[in-house]
């Protein structure tokens, strides 16, 4: 059973076509990267499934129940770590965390717990009695975090929430979601950054302009892209032939060599390094380092969603 | 609820706006008052020294009796500045030239049988009561009474001198009874330097408002990342709101209260002695400001920085017309209550004031609970005007 079920999901912005026709299923345990550049239409389809904004035409379901303005029921069993970290700049971290914690679980003594574990989690201990303005960007974030997960959500949504952090930070989050989606919580998990996404989603969605250009498995999402394997080779002196030797490999694409370096331009494939030094090991061509750089999640990105620029 | 009212209380209590504009202004305002207007009791009245030329022309000491009248009143009393401070001299020509010279309010002329005459200064066309035409109106009020008595005395020695054996004669030409007293229509002995401390506390529940505004703002989805992040929570938006608004009457309230406990029992301001009912009126007040606040802050598309400077716009222009600014406000107030009662009506900055003067002067309490009554009506309107603004709970942007 699909655990967010979107369907035919269109929203309006006046004249914008903001969602169109959009379509999303998450299952159960997973955790779904969803990817865009700016303006993609990401944080819209996250504020339409939890019924902050209006939108024109659609269903939407969850945990298999549609989702209404007044389904309190539903919302207590979802989190959310939304864009801009939403904290009281009066309250301290503790007490933070716990107002949010307690629009979610009304026990006080339960809640106790939860905070507890909470301030653990995201490893803010020593910083408790800490006002927001006093946290650093990164610390910031972790009790963003924290605020949307103290109470143990079923399902919860992150919506880019390592913009502006540095490495540390962003490692941890990271890591602190992985734990989180083992811990059973689904995971819908939206950034415009590759590398987060490839870390931690089990599946993607690439959207652009309100619709879904591709999702799979990040294997999936590499197979569905044209861009090829990238091979360099250090080799200064190449005997005569073998740049066309290299060139008449079937999967080679794009061939040349600028006097230290072969690059090579390869279809995907299994095998494609073996045979490229087969090549090589037959003409006594001597060579140094040699690089291998299969498609990555940028190339598929840039490929679906275009290069030019965005807002 | 619970969560929401004591988090609501704890960050509306340390947010340094607050603290400053709805707690601390108004003490700091209303010892300002206190030094301002301190000097405008009526009791604290006192008459400087008058200072009066005194030419004696008396011949085999008919004089004497003015002269001891003109001692008497020339003496310092228990530390007091003396009423007269005559400047004798010999002839009228030099009392002229200090007449002239401001240096006196006055000549008195004593001619050879004893008999005073007053000759004052013209004045400089004042208008209005003016401290020389009192002084004036002193010096003639002292040779006439000299006069009167005189000739009383010597009346009586010419036509009936045996009843000067009788004591109680003698010292009725001394005696100044009062033939009239002083009667108060109202509940206190009105002051009405104390319209200006109730003025001040009619600005201090609009500024309180400021509380409702923060609290309802930080609830709006469109306004803050943070009203969008509690609109996504397990808890219904009406009790959110419900914690927000109680907790901001809360604050209000206490805010207002430690400005009424400073103003009434530290500068000593009369409120009528009427405690429990001003307290009554200050959780009124406080309900009022609250509804203010939840409307402002109910207001969509403006940023809640902005929503912050309406309101204190707002504040200082109802204020101007609560009589805060002084005299000509205070005139300006009267004016537009007299000749459009509806607009004092409508102001909820003049109807706590008038909350407040109607517990000092009126003894019935009626006129108090009419304005307790508007009070009401104006927060249901403005709670009325919120709850339309805030119905919605999803919107078509953010």
């Amino acid at each position: 059973m699909a655990i967010v079920d979107v369907r035919n999901l269109v929203k309006r912005y006046g004249d914008v076509l903001a969602l169109d026709h959009f379509n999303l299923q998450i299952e159960q345990g997973e955790v779904f990267g969803l990817l865009g550049p700016n303006g993609s239409g990401k944080t819209t389809t996250i504020n339409c499934i939890l019924q902050l904004l209006t939108y024109d035409k659609g269903e939407i379901e969850l945990f298999g129940q549609p989702m209404k303005p007044t389904s309190y029921d539903l919302k207590r069993r979802i989190g959310v770590v939304p864009q801009d970290v939403a904290v009281f700049d009066e309250l301290n971290v503790r007490e933070n965390i716990d107002y949010f914690c307690g629009l979610y679980v009304t026990d006080a003594t339960e809640r106790r717990a939860l905070v507890d574990e909470a301030i653990a989690f995201v490893g803010l201990e020593d910083y408790a009695k800490f006002r927001p303005k006093k946290l650093s960007g990164g610390l910031k974030r972790r009790l963003n975090i924290a605020c949307g997960i103290a109470h143990k959500p079923e399902l919860i949504f992150f919506d880019e929430p390592t913009v502006a952090v540095d490495p540390q930070s962003r490692n941890s989050i990271l890591e602190g979601i992985q734990r989180l989606n083992a811990e059973g919580a689904t995971v819908v998990y939206t950034s415009h950054y590759m590398e987060e996404v490839e870390q931690i989603c089990s599946r993607i969605m690439i959207m652009d302009r309100g619709e879904s250009l591709a999702c799979g498995t990040k294997d999936d999402l590499v197979r569905m892209v044209s861009t090829g394997e990238k091979v360099e080779i250090e080799a200064p002196d190449l005997p005569d032939g073998t740049l066309e030797a290299l060139g008449g490999l079937p999967f080679v694409r794009r061939f040349s060599h600028d006097g230290t370096t072969i690059h090579l331009l390869c279809d995907n494939g299994p095998h494609n390094l073996a045979n490229i030094l087969g090549v090589l090991q037959e003409r006594a061509v001597v060579f140094g380092r040699v690089y291998s750089e299969p498609p990555t999640l940028n190339d598929v990105f840039l490929e679906i969603t275009g290069k030019e620029l965005r807002d | 609820m619970w969560n929401t009212f004591k988090y609501t209380v704890l960050s509306i209590t340390r947010e340094r706006s607050v603290v400053v504009w709805v707690i601390l202004f108004p003490l700091i305002l209303s010892t300002l008052f206190n030094v301002m207007f301190k000097g405008m009791d009526d009791t604290a009245f006192s008459l400087p020294t008058i200072s009066v030329a005194v030419v004696d022309q008396s011949q085999n000491g008919a004089g004497e009796a003015f002269g001891a009248t003109m001692d008497a009143l020339s003496e310092s009393d228990d530390g007091e500045d003396a009423l007269l401070a005559p400047v004798y001299v010999k002839t009228a020509d030099e009392a002229y030239e200090k007449l002239k010279a401001g240096e006196t309010v006055g000549t008195i002329t004593v001619d050879a049988d004893g008999w005073p005459s007053l000759q004052l200064s013209p004045g400089a066309g004042d208008v209005g009561v003016s401290m020389e035409q009192v002084k004036r109106t002193v010096l003639a009020d002292i040779v006439d009474d000299f006069c009167r008595s005189r000739a009383a005395a010597e009346d009586i020695i010419e036509n009936d001198p045996a009843a000067l054996a009788n004591p109680g004669v003698v010292e009725s030409f001394s005696a100044r009874d009062d033939y009239t007293s002083e009667l108060s229509i109202t509940h206190s002995k009105t002051k009405e330097y104390v319209r200006y401390f109730y003025a001040l506390l009619g600005f201090a529940a609009l500024m309180a408002a400021m509380v409702g505004l923060n609290a309802v703002g930080a609830i709006q989805p469109n306004i803050s990342p943070l009203g969008a992040r509690r609109a996504l929570s397990g808890t219904s938006r009406a009790k959110m709101l419900a914690g927000a608004i109680a907790a901001s009457w809360v604050v209000s309230f206490a805010a207002l209260l430690v400005a009424f406990v400073y103003i009434r029992f530290v500068l000593g301001v009369e409120f009528g002695d009427r405690d429990g009912a001003c307290v009554l009126g200050l959780a009124v007040a406080a309900l009022m400001s609250t509804s203010l606040g939840a409307l402002i802050g109910a207001m969509p598309a403006i940023p809640l920085s902005a929503k912050g400077g309406v309101l204190t716009g707002i504040t200082c222009l109802l204020s101007l017309f609560a009589g805060l600014y002084g005299t000509p406000a205070l005139r300006l107030a009267d004016q537009v209550a007299h000749d459009a009662p509806w607009a004092a009506a409508i102001n909820p900055a003049k109807q706590v004031t008038d909350l407040f003067y109607s517990l000092y002067v009126y003894t019935d309490l009626e006129p108090f609970f009419q304005t307790i009554g508007v009070l009401v009506a104006i927060t249901a309107i403005f709670a009325l005007a919120a709850a339309l603004l805030m119905r919605r709970q999803r919107y078509a942007s953010l």
